[in-house]
């Protein structure tokens, strides 16, 4: 199974991690990680890398980071420069990690990437819409 | 030339942050200052995509400094972001002339014991001189995050917590 990894700035990545498991329970090969407010982008960087090491069982790991351009982001996208078995999608949501947490239960990490991708524009809706 | 911004920041281009002060400032080039980064690709790649389609360039101090002083240049409204301050004071040392010199983040460096001057800003023993170096060439050195807070004198913020 693919691990997922959430980065982001402070403790958005333990929060939405926290609200993922409220909703489908404790998760195995799923860790978040923030970036706090005294640590290097280097700093972060290695902490990624231990963690990715730790959460890959040979099918790779999904990075969700926060924001692209951010510090969480930008220190991911050395591990995929190192060429490391891991995908990175930005812009992390609670239906993303949701999708993401259902999708690898069957799909390989490029699919699983590409699902979290399409999950976002159906999570994202106007009530205003719906409703009328 | 016009550089109207010089911003230390070791955290270069950050999204919205970067974004929005280039909106307030009305800058049209960024360029991100520092000799290691100038030498990354991976920096290079993403900096100006983080920085969401307005002109930026990864430069090294010394060809920061030849490029503010060229032709191309005087037409341009130009912010630099240098990652440290060492290569801020370089900058001025090379004869650039921001119109405002500001601190934004400084993250601590790994094997470093620094003072939190605020929350985002880490010095060492050894950088303080040279945020007062930086103070003495251009007059004032501001701390300010973002463009919706109020300038702070870094040289005071410093100095109260004993540096």
């Amino acid at each position: 199974m693919v691990g997922i990894l959430v980065i982001s700035h402070g403790s958005l990545a333990a929060g939405l991690k926290d609200a993922a498991e409220m909703i489908m329970g404790q998760q195995g090969q799923f860790q978040a990680v923030g970036l706090q407010p005294q640590q290097s982008p280097e700093e972060f960087q290695e902490i990624i890398r231990a963690e990715v090491k730790g959460l890959d069982c040979g099918e790779g790991v999904l990075i969700l980071a926060d924001l692209f351009g951010g510090s969480p982001a930008n220190a991911a996208a050395y591990l995929v420069s190192d060429k490391l078995n891991v995908e990175v999608v930005t812009g992390v949501s609670l239906p993303m990690l949701l999708e993401a947490l259902t999708a690898r239960m069957g799909q390989d990490l490029p699919a699983v990437a590409d699902t979290c991708i399409a999950a976002v524009s159906q999570g994202v809706r106007k009530f205003s819409e719906i409703f009328s | 030339m016009a550089v109207i911004h010089l911003r230390i920041d070791n955290r270069l281009i950050h999204g919205q942050v970067t974004v929005a002060w280039v909106n307030s400032l009305g800058a049209d080039h960024l360029i991100c200052t520092n000799d290691k980064v100038a030498k990354d690709p991976v920096q290079k790649m993403l900096l100006p995509q983080a920085a969401r389609g307005i002109k930026t360039s990864v430069l090294s101090v010394a060809d920061t400094a030849e490029y503010v002083k060229s032709e191309a240049a005087e037409k341009e409204k130009i912010m630099i972001i240098a990652k440290f301050p060492e290569d801020a004071l370089a900058l001025l040392e090379a004869g650039v002339e921001p119109r405002e010199v500001n601190v934004g983040n400084q993250a601590m460096l790994p094997g470093t014991k620094p003072v939190h001057v605020t929350r985002s800003v880490a010095v060492t023993k050894e950088q303080a001189p040279v945020y007062r170096a930086i103070a003495a060439k251009v007059g004032k050195l501001n701390f300010q995050m973002m463009t919706s807070d109020s300038a702070q004198d870094f040289i005071q913020l410093m100095e109260k917590k004993g540096l």
